[in-house]
């Protein structure tokens, strides 16, 4: 018998994202209850899916068919949500990155989830691509000693991915109007919302190879919306680069673990594409390249997988580095957004 | 058929494009009146001053060191053609990439360069070559960092455009240097060059595709020697002096850091 989910968000990335994603698991999962802000996005979703639909999340969580529950609300609302759930007795929570915005709220949302028992899975899925296994297997087996990361995305919008795995309304996605770099204020408050939504996605994974603190070299944004952050955590340099392009080549996300060996490079593929793993590659000193052949599943598919593992006990949820790698992620953008406001008034 | 220019050098790699150019060069022994290669090993812009005063019509600087005198080398620049013959930089390729190059700047670039232990210098100095190709301006250098066997940078290339750069070193006694080099835009533009497999690629992708500048057969010896000759000849204006000092300025700025 499928796990029933509530879905808690109803906007275009749970549309092109999660309900495609769940009916790949079919077997495991079926949605039976989305609830929305009250767009009526909630209640589309729920007549095309024949499930239940609702304002606000109480109803959700009072819902008892509604086992697990997937929260896909703006990133300020996901730890009072996990609070709620792990309230409602819901028994597993896969929430969307960020786990919280602040140290306390991530705490808060950590010692629930454990006291109660509650499993817990972020969705920072590039952590869960088969890929990153692979890519610390080498690492582990290569002996080579991590000295520097760089992680490289150029992003097209997002509607050309959504439009290859959902039906999308014209208008589900909502035009933002560009920010006034000028103002430090206005640049750090996004680089910061930036790197705790789009830089959370590697943070875990670089987390694991450059575990300590971040110090930051530099951050700056860049037109029309990304970001150029430098930082140093224990010996390793890490460079992070990311910008929104708006259109042209599809996208790219490379990250590259640099050792005293080699060059190991992971290719993701597109959001919200079911395209297989990413592609690992590693360069050696004497110029080979050296490619792994791609897994079919991927991290989005995987991080329910990991979700059902803790559901069914063969596997445990691991709390203490899911808090550290939230807070690993409020540091480094606290931090970048100090650097953006003091280089501000400078 | 016109008299063939004169070539006057000792490394080999020049006198195998010299035979590659048996209709415009010769070999010779003295300097007057001919193209000259200068070894870049050391006070090479000495050398090449003593050359120029000994009668040679222009040089080719081979591998040229990063320690140089900027000045003395931007003096020397006005009176004959100089081509700088840089390893991991190759002048026709950045003169495709500029005439193939979109309206729209890039939004940013970045760079990452693996180096062999304490040889950093020429690689950081050519992958700033490309930075400075890719967004249309030399950088300046804003901030940077050593840690262990890394250094970031933080640049701003032409116009204020946001870069960075990355550099690590191999372990002990493993060569092969490679540069990688980004131009992230709505079209994105690549430049891998690995010296161990001998390969430099410019890679354009755009919402149409991608595709791969040719690969250059042309040793860039010989390549160095024919933009020498046609400069002699008044067909081709060399700016490589110039691009090079510009690159050598932000390499000397985060030179603490490599």
């Amino acid at each position: 018998m499928p796990y029933g989910v509530g879905l808690i968000g109803a906007g275009p990335g749970v549309e092109a994202l999660h309900i495609p994603t769940l009916a790949r698991l079919a077997e495991h999962l079926r949605v039976v209850h989305v609830s929305g802000s009250g767009s009526g996005r909630a209640a589309a979703l729920g007549a095309r899916l024949g499930v239940r639909a609702s304002t606000g999340s109480a109803e959700l969580l009072a819902d008892s068919e509604v086992q697990v529950v997937a929260i896909c609300s703006p990133p300020e609302r996901h730890a009072e949500q996990i609070l709620a759930a792990v309230a409602a007795g819901k028994r597993a929570i896969l929430c969307e990155k960020p786990l919280a915005l602040s140290r306390e709220d991530a705490e808060a949302a950590i010692d629930a989830c454990r006291a109660s028992g509650t499993a817990l899975i972020i969705g920072t899925n590039h952590l869960f691509d088969p890929a990153w296994n692979r890519t610390k297997h080498h690492l582990l087996a290569s002996g080579g000693e991590v000295r520097a990361l760089s992680v490289t995305a150029a992003l097209p919008p997002n509607g050309r991915y959504h439009e290859v795995v959902a039906e999308p309304e014209a208008s589900a996605v909502p035009q933002r109007p560009r920010p006034d770099w000028g103002d430090p204020v206005v640049a750090a408050g996004i680089v910061r919302q930036l790197v705790l939504g789009l830089a959370i996605h590697d943070l875990p994974a670089l987390r694991d190879l450059a575990p300590h603190a971040p110090r930051i070299v530099f951050a700056r944004p860049i037109a029309p919306i990304g970001y150029s952050i430098g930082y140093q955590a224990g010996e390793v340099l890490v460079q992070l680069t990311a910008v929104m392009v708006p259109g042209g080549a599809d996208a790219l996300w490379r990250m590259s673990v640099m050792t005293s060996l080699d060059r190991i490079d992971v290719e993701f593929p597109p959001a919200f594409v079911h395209a297989g793993s990413a592609n690992v590659t590693v360069r050696t000193p004497d110029g080979r390249i050296n490619g792994y052949p791609l897994d079919p599943s991927d991290g989005y598919v995987e991080e329910w997988c990991a979700l059902l593992h803790a559901l069914d006990g063969t596997d445990s949820i691991e709390y203490a580095e899911l808090l550290d790698d939230a807070l690993y992620a409020i540091e480094l953008a606290d931090a970048a957004a100090h650097a953006i406001r003091e280089g501000g008034r400078r | 058929m016109t008299a063939p220019v004169v070539l006057r050098c000792t490394d080999a790699r020049y006198r195998h494009a010299c035979a590659e150019l048996p209709r415009r060069l010769a070999e010779a022994e003295e300097s007057r009146g001919a193209v000259v290669v200068v070894p870049g090993a050391g006070d090479w812009v000495s050398a090449a001053a003593r050359e120029i005063e000994a009668g040679a019509t222009a040089l080719v600087v081979a591998d040229p060191d990063p320690s140089v005198d900027l000045d003395s080398l931007e003096r020397i620049a006005r009176r004959v053609p100089i081509v700088l013959d840089r390893p991991w930089f190759r002048a026709d390729l950045c003169a495709e990439l500029g005439a193939a190059a979109p309206e729209e700047l890039p939004l940013a670039l970045t760079a990452e360069c693996i180096v062999p232990a304490g040889e950093s210098a020429h690689v950081v100095a050519d992958a700033l070559g490309w930075l400075r190709v890719l967004g249309r301006g030399g950088c300046e250098v804003v901030a940077s960092r050593r840690s262990g066997r890394a250094a970031l940078a933080q640049l701003l290339a032409g116009g204020g455009m946001p870069a960075s750069l990355l550099v690590t070193e191999l372990a002990s006694g493993l060569g092969g240097p490679s540069i990688r080099v980004l131009a992230l835009g709505g079209e994105r533009v690549e430049v891998v060059t690995d010296a161990a497999a001998n390969l430099m690629r410019v890679r354009v992708e755009d919402s149409t595709g991608s595709r791969t500048l040719p690969r250059r057969f042309e040793s860039r010896e010989r390549l160095s020697l024919r933009r020498a000759l046609a400069a002699v000849g008044g067909g081709e204006a060399l700016h490589d002096a110039e691009g090079f000092a510009r690159d050598i300025h932000a390499l000397r700025s985060i030179s603490g850091t490599l």
